[in-house]
């Protein structure tokens, strides 16, 4: 017990007790205090880490309640996008139509991963070239699944030449006889209006499928083999020209709901 | 010397322990604590201070839920979207996000952990200090354990994804499967048949108002019983040890300075139990605060620094037409859920549901024994408060036997089961689910 | 004059009555404000809501081909056989998570409940068989009657045959 410290410490209290707590609860609170530091400058040198160089900029869409940020990093005023999208940008304005719309991809995501989409928990990845040949296409032919989206109407469409073959194989092959599509049509198959909304989760892949497990892959092996990944299906196996059964699994994909205003539509 | 400090920072550092416990009583904020507190109660052997640490959890939690609800916007059409803002384009949002969850997931276990020790140690016991009943600070124990649940499972909902959607249609469904009341209290928590815009408002109204305010209310309470019931139920050891000592101590050895000079034989040093109380004991400026405070930054450097690195999930947007495969509760629920699961059966035609067994009895079962136990446990008084009473070996045994198969449950759940809920070994890689393109 | 001594004292009555009336003012006051708590709750119970009907008009029989149909949002398998249509839920009566095709039978996701083709539990903790659903025609149109949970020998709707369409494509 301390003494000596004047009148007070005669009294039993602080200044008098044996005070065992100070060292270690002082320790601690040093402890935790860097702690709470440590985790600061982390979250600040993260923050500063993931930030796009250029800063962030989106391109809102309010009538589609979308946004786009891919802009952040692929400025929509450079020469090279410009060049690229050539007279497409006419009709379809970036500030109107922004960019997932037809690429895919994450667009709230400002980070590159998860942006281009290829992320868990992400449904819509970005149609780049990796992907288009994992399935044995090229890129714009992915992409037309996207155009299609809004342009399935039309018989023909400038700039999508394996879909309109598509569409011609539809014709040709008299898919309507048995299938309805749009609401024309036979019942005698499976209804395809909506048919590249089926979730993948609901398609049935063989055992010892081989390939990717994708919605597009299966649509492809059942145009060549029907009954290869439906038993017992009554579609006939068709003789396709090359190239035809990964044009209308492209297209089949297409058919999806889409709620569009007005004026979003193809002419 | 004069102290030239201003009135309200003075008391923080008093000089004696009558300046402590005024400070303590002028101070709204440090009222909550006693003037002076036991050494034994203050340790960390005692308690843990579990029940502390789960306070500035909830703590953590307010904080950050304050500012998330700033960023929240509680519609289906636009929550998910707003949680994907968070985590891309508000500054520290996924920190936010990651830290509350993080919070939240320590809060469950830390609450349980507390629970355990108060059982473990027979604090909860009816035999206390004359005008204690401590019982009655158990069953709002109880009753708080309860609240973090269900905090923590409307919390779930409210991103909107597909862990949140289906998490809270199998919820509902249990609580449908209770007998009579099933439905309406169906329709009572979803707002309609179906998981939808009634059931993210309800949820949220629940989440960010009705039930932190309960949970203050009862905190508050909590508290109040504490100091009520004399402290910590250590401290009615202490105090039994005073009293012990101060009738079988034999007098002091030495001697005693006298007008007439030194006599042999006892001092005149007390004896008295709550003299002896007192040197058992510290103020609790600065001893509480001090401790108090420190714990309260090193909750929140755990959570922050465990934030930075356990990002918090978020799936694809909510979808009434895939359910995921597996669709797996959170951890702290899934030996619920693998309870419903196993405890369907049939006798002769019938058919017993899993998921009133499981889901409403079996858990009602467990908190009703709970909350009945500080009248069934028939160990002596002298064991409330003392870690590993021999006289509780018995039920601190199947205590720890019946919570041991519950964490069992919960690895089970965890780590064994894959698609279609079918028992799959860690090492087993499911294929990743299939995708569009 | 003195008082006839028979007379009761003044104030008995008082407190009895008082008492009485305490009871009845507390009993009342409880009431009322257990009346409100109700009430209040009563509102979050709706009275009508914003949901799909129960009655779902599915579309003409013909667009259901041989063998199941799915209909996602109606969590719902369109089953036809020959002349005869049928509708199965896909909600597992267990918790409510939507089952999936596996085989012939159908297989829960969420605690691996499994059914036969007739929509039977066969194993897991799913209580119940599948619901399956009243189907009627009303004008052209197949309407499915999603408040009706039948078994699996529920009469299915028998098509007339085929009209001889003279007016078909």
């Amino acid at each position: 017990m301390a003494v000596g410290d004047g009148a007070p410490a005669a009294e039993l209290g602080v200044t008098g007790d044996r005070d065992e707590f100070r060292r270690p609860d002082g320790r601690l609170l040093a402890a935790a205090g860097a702690a709470l530091l440590l985790a600061l400058l982390l979250a600040v040198l993260r923050e500063a880490a993931t930030a796009p160089s250029e800063g962030l900029d989106q391109i809102w869409i309010e009538p589609l309640s979308r946004v786009d940020r891919c802009v952040s990093c692929h400025r929509a005023d450079a020469p090279a996008f410009l060049e690229a999208h050539g007279d497409l940008l006419d009709a379809h304005p970036p500030e109107e139509f922004g960019c997932t719309l037809c690429h895919g991809g994450q667009g709230p995501a400002t980070r590159q991963a998860d942006a281009h989409g290829d992320v868990p928990f992400w449904e819509e990845p970005l149609l780049d070239t990796r992907r288009a040949r994992i399935h044995g296409v090229s890129r714009a032919q992915l992409m037309e699944m996207r155009c299609n989206a809004c342009h399935r109407a039309q018989a023909e469409v400038r700039g999508m030449p394996t879909l309109n073959a598509a569409k011609q194989q539809v014709e040709r092959k008299r898919c309507l006889r048995c299938h309805s599509i749009g609401g024309e049509g036979a019942f005698d198959a499976p209804d395809l209006t909506y048919e590249g909304d089926k979730h993948p989760t609901h398609y049935a892949f063989p055992d010892g499928w081989r390939g990717p497990r994708t919605a597009l892959a299966w649509h492809v092996r059942h145009f060549t083999d029907p009954a290869a990944v439906v038993p017992g299906s009554a579609m006939p196996t068709w003789i396709l020209p090359e190239g035809q059964a990964e044009a209308l699994a492209l297209l089949v994909l297409s058919w999806r709901r889409l709620d569009l205003p007005p004026r979003y539509w193809p002419r | 010397m004069k102290d030239r400090r201003p009135e309200f920072v003075r008391h923080f550092t008093p000089r004696t322990p009558r300046e402590a416990s005024d400070a303590i009583v002028r101070n709204f904020l440090l009222h909550a604590f006693p003037a002076r507190i036991t050494r034994a109660a203050l340790g960390w052997r005692a308690s843990g201070w579990l029940g502390t640490i789960a306070l500035h959890l909830f703590l953590v939690l307010s904080l950050t839920g304050a500012v998330l609800l700033f960023h929240y916007i509680p519609s289906v059409e636009r929550a998910y979207a707003s949680v994907k803002d968070l985590e891309f384009i508000v500054s520290f949002g996924t920190w936010l996000r990651a830290t509350h969850r993080v919070a939240a997931h320590l809060m469950v276990a830390v609450v349980v952990a507390h629970l355990v020790r108060v059982f473990l140690t027979g604090a909860y016991k009816k035999e206390g200090a004359p005008g204690a009943f401590r019982p009655l600070n158990w069953w709002i124990g109880i009753a708080l354990l309860l609240l973090t649940f269900l905090l923590s499972f409307t919390g779930y909902l409210l991103p909107w994804d597909q862990l949140a959607y289906w998490a809270v249609t199998v919820g509902a469904q249990i609580a449908a499967s209770a007998p009579l009341v099933g439905e309406a209290l169906r329709e009572l928590l979803l707002g309609g048949s179906s998981v939808g815009q009634p059931t993210l408002l309800r949820f949220y109204v629940l989440h960010c108002f009705l039930l932190p305010g309960l949970t203050a209310a009862l905190v508050a309470w909590h508290m109040w019983r504490l100091r009520k019931d004399g402290g910590l139920a250590v401290t009615d050891r202490v105090a039994d040890a005073a009293r012990e000592g101060a009738r079988v101590a034999p007098p002091a050895p030495g001697k005693t300075y006298t007008l007439m000079g030194s006599t042999p034989g006892a001092t005149v040093q007390a004896h008295a139990p709550s003299l002896l109380l007192e040197r058992e004991s510290v103020t609790a400026i600065p001893a509480v605060v001090r401790r108090s405070l420190a714990v309260f930054c090193a909750v929140l450097a755990v959570c922050s620094l465990l934030g930075l690195l356990l990002p918090a999930p978020l799936e694809e947007p909510a979808n009434p037409a895939v359910t995921p495969n597996p669709a797996k509760a959170p951890w702290y629920f899934l030996w619920l859920q693998e309870l419903v699961s196993l405890l369907t059966f049939r006798v002769g035609g019938f058919v017993v549901d899993g998921a009133f067994l499981g889901g409403i009895l079996l858990p009602g079962v467990l908190v009703g024994l709970l909350a009945a136990w500080p009248f069934l446990d028939r160990s002596p008084r002298e064991a409330a408060g003392v870690w590993f009473h021999p006289s509780r070996r018995r039920q601190n045994r199947v205590f720890l036997a019946l919570l041991l198969a519950a964490v069992a449950l919960m690895l089970v759940g965890t780590f064994f089961r894959g698609p279609y809920w079918a028992w799959v070994w860690p090492w087993e890689t499911a294929p990743p689910p299939p995708s569009w393109v | 004059m003195s008082p006839p001594p028979d007379i009761p004292p003044p104030a008995a009555p008082g407190p009895t009555r008082r008492a009485w009336l305490k009871a009845a003012a507390g009993l009342v006051a409880a009431g009322g404000a257990l009346g409100h708590a109700l009430a209040w709750t009563r509102s979050l119970l709706p009275n009508l809501r914003y949901e799909p009907p129960t009655r779902l008009r599915v579309g003409p029989p013909e667009r259901f081909p041989e063998g199941p149909t799915y209909l996602p949002e109606a969590k719902l398998y369109v089953w036809r056989r020959g002349l005869e249509l049928r509708a199965l839920s896909a909600v597992c009566t267990h918790l409510g998570c939507t089952v999936q095709r596996a085989g012939e039978g159908y297989h829960c996701p969420c605690h691996g409940s499994t059914f036969s083709a007739r929509g039977e539990n066969t194993a897991g903790p799913a209580p119940r068989p599948l619901a399956w659903h009243r189907v009627e025609l009303v004008g052209r149109q197949v309407v499915v009657d999603l408040g009706s949970r039948l078994g699996p020998d529920a009469p299915p709707l028998v098509l007339g045959a085929p009209p001889a369409a003279p007016e078909a494509r």
